[in-house]
């Protein structure tokens, strides 16, 4: 036997979560699938599927069927057959809890239940019901060729359901285990990691060549450490994309051992990967001229993001203050692959104010200009700087809700001919020096 | 007829092309396509700044791929900069702007060129090697470093194998192929006036910049427009508008 399905999955207060339920059955059977689709005894009712190969079937649906009144359903009935098609009409048809269809009599078993059971198309069921066909035994009774002739693709394939004959293929391989590898040894430890990274290197490029084989990268990797007195310390690395890159995860894992502190010494490492994506490829635009190169620069701008280095573009919003005016947002490598249309435009250069990361504080000498008092010259880290002119004050205040502020703005030309831009607190007297325009 | 370069397709899942491969790859097309020339423009010669009076001092009209070129950081120096990424990528290559001092606001960035910040020196510096190495830029651009002797070499060797072109806006001089400096002449800045004819602000700003090179020196004088940033004004009853507010005091003292 084969295939258990499970049906009759409601509660007192209705249809339980077909996935909740998947997830208490997994503990008793090693597959376990999720027919949302299928055709219950009522339609919105799905169906529990579990691989019962190399099991015994009639005690694997003894036990899921006794989880699933644990889970709370109420009359839960299992259906247990070498096919998919039997198994299934055993469970939304049988009448006993438990209905096994004995091996190798899957035909002769559904012969006397209607073809709807087989689930045909609305089009076939017509030709069906219009053609006198009311049985599966009926059905399986005809000729291949005749009903192929008259009933088409879908017909034959509903035909050879109607004889036991299945194909379909519930549950498919296991997944291939992903690629790992591990070095122990026990004549010595180790308290610093740097030293290991030889070793790291060589089952980087071990589990790199395998991932590079299997045609994915790695989206999550992980270094553990096996430590001396027992317990293992796990560092997980999230690349900036999937990739296979020998250099970039070992670039990756020094730049992690240089900060790491282990509580023990060390007997062992082992390099484990966690999450792959295939190594896809990005459509790009023939008739751009960049496009030929733009795998190279975008493998390069996954080295540099990885490097903690940030690749942005802005985002304006309509703060008062310039300084909070713009939102970084963050983009993948992949944006190389995009082509910018030009028009002209922003091909004149002009001088932009460039703001210092944080306000240098500065100490100014003012005068009095109606009403204000407006900068003459100042000092910073280099010294006195003279003024020529300061327009000004531009006058913003705000952030009532959040953080308050009041800036007198300054627009000044020095005596070397530099643009600077001098603010005053008005809340605190004080000045500061916010950028240049470059 | 020209031929478009022959690109190897490299990923992390496949090894390049050998060279063998492509002069063999070259020799067929050769063959079938005699009045057909290799187009080397992607791989050599120089990236126009796109500036007339700027190119006309620069060696071969601009800055040559797979050299290093550094300019002294000052007035008009990021702007005629910004303005030559923008130009790449309008020819239809790729620039990256490296803002290691994080400087750059929204405002004044363009959509085009590729903007970079890394949270450190040595990551802005690796970043501009990866990035100059790697062939996919035309221009890379590194701001806010001031790179030692030893980054230059690496810095120099990257630019060289990968054929872009990489400019800094540092002082560090050594081993660059082409100097420049940028400075202003305020004497002959553009005002605009008030009113009342005093000049209240500057629209334009002269600039003279020299480039410098082995057995090359010229200098050019350029006129660039300022670009102020819209203030938008947000007054509320906590912290009102004190436009004046000094003199109306001292006008209802004297009351």
């Amino acid at each position: 036997m084969s295939f258990v399905c499970l049906s009759g999955l409601t509660g007192p207060e209705g249809p339980i979560n077909a996935t909740d339920l998947s997830v208490a059955l997994i503990e008793r059977a090693p597959k376990i699938l999720v027919d949302q689709n299928a055709e219950g005894p009522s339609a919105a009712e799905p169906l529990l599927w579990a691989d019962a190969r190399g099991l015994q079937s009639r005690s694997l649906a003894q036990t899921l069927i006794g989880v699933l009144l644990q889970q709370g359903c109420q009359a839960p009935r299992a259906g247990v057959a070498a096919t998919a098609i039997a198994a299934r009409v055993a469970a939304t048809r049988g009448t006993e809890r438990i209905t096994v269809v004995p091996s190798g009599a899957d035909r002769d078993w559904l012969a006397p239940f209607p073809v709807t059971v087989l689930d045909p198309e609305p089009d076939l069921a017509n030709l069906l019901d219009g053609t006198g066909i009311e049985s599966c035994g009926d059905f399986a009774s005809l000729d291949q060729a005749a009903v192929e002739l008259r009933f088409g693709a879908a017909g034959v394939q509903c035909w050879r359901l109607s004889r036991g004959d299945d194909r379909r293929l519930l549950f498919g391989p296991p997944p291939a285990p992903l690629p790992h590898a591990s070095l122990e040894w026990t004549d010595y430890v180790l308290r610093d990691p740097e030293r290991l990274l030889f070793v790291i290197n060589r089952l980087a490029g071990s589990v790199t060549t395998s991932l590079r084989e299997l045609g994915q990268g790695a989206h999550t990797f992980a270094l553990v450490f096996s430590l001396d007195r027992g317990g293992t310390v796990e560092h997980l690395f999230h690349p900036s994309r999937p990739n296979a890159d020998q250099r970039t995860w070992v670039r990756l894992i020094r730049d992690e051992l240089e900060r790491v502190r282990l509580p023990d010494a060390v007997s062992g490492v082992a390099l484990r990967v966690d999450a792959v994506l295939p190594s896809a490829s990005i459509q790009g635009d023939l008739l751009d001229r960049g496009f030929a190169t733009a795998q190279a620069a975008e493998t390069a701008l996954a080295r540099a993001i990885d490097e903690k280095a940030r690749l942005l573009s802005p985002n304006i919003n309509h703060h008062p203050l310039l300084r909070r005016r713009t939102a970084w947002r963050e983009e993948p490598a992949t944006v190389v692959w995009r082509r910018t249309e030009f028009h002209g435009a922003g091909l004149e250069p002009r001088l932009a104010l460039h703001l210092l990361p944080e306000p240098q504080p500065v100490v100014v000498v003012t005068e009095t200009s109606r009403g204000f008092s407006a900068p003459r010259r100042y000092q910073d880290r280099d010294g006195w700087h003279e003024l020529l002119e300061a327009r000004g004050p531009e006058c913003v205040s705000g952030g009532a809700w959040e953080e308050s502020f009041a800036l007198d703005l300054y627009c000044c030309v020095r005596a070397d001919g530099e643009l600077v831009q001098l603010a005053r607190d008005a809340q605190r007297d004080t000045w500061t020096l916010e950028g240049s325009w470059r | 007829m020209c031929l478009f370069g022959i690109y190897s397709g490299s990923n992390t899942a496949t090894s390049p092309m050998p060279s063998t491969r492509v002069a063999a790859a070259q020799a067929i097309l050769a063959q079938r396509f005699p009045d057909a020339f290799p187009h080397r423009g992607w791989s050599r010669g120089t990236i126009a700044t796109g500036i007339t009076g700027l190119d006309a001092i620069l060696p071969d009209g601009g800055f040559q791929r797979g050299r290093l070129a550094v300019w002294s950081p000052g007035p008009g120096a990021a702007a005629l900069l910004r303005t030559t990424c923008q130009r790449v990528v309008a020819e239809g290559e790729r620039s990256v702007w490296i803002d290691v001092a994080h400087t750059i606001t929204g405002a004044c960035w363009q959509e085009g060129p590729l903007l970079i910040r890394p949270d450190m020196l040595v990551a802005g510096l690796r970043a501009a090697e990866e990035l100059a190495r790697s062939g996919g830029f035309a221009l890379v651009a590194l701001d806010g470093a001031d790179p030692d002797t030893t980054a230059m070499v690496r810095l120099s060797r990257a630019v060289h194998e990968g054929g872009s072109a990489l400019v800094l806006l540092t002082r560090t001089t050594a081993l660059a192929s082409l100097r420049l400096a940028s400075r202003p002449l305020p004497a002959e800045y553009a005002w605009h006036r008030s009113p009342l004819g005093e000049p209240s602000s500057v629209t334009a700003v002269k600039l003279r910049v020299e480039a410098r090179a082995s057995g090359w020196f010229a200098s050019t004088e350029l006129l660039i427009p300022v670009r102020y940033d819209e203030q938008r004004l947000a007054p509320d009853y906590r912290n009102p508008d004190r436009r004046g507010s000094e003199l109306r005091q001292r006008l209802m003292a004297k009351r």
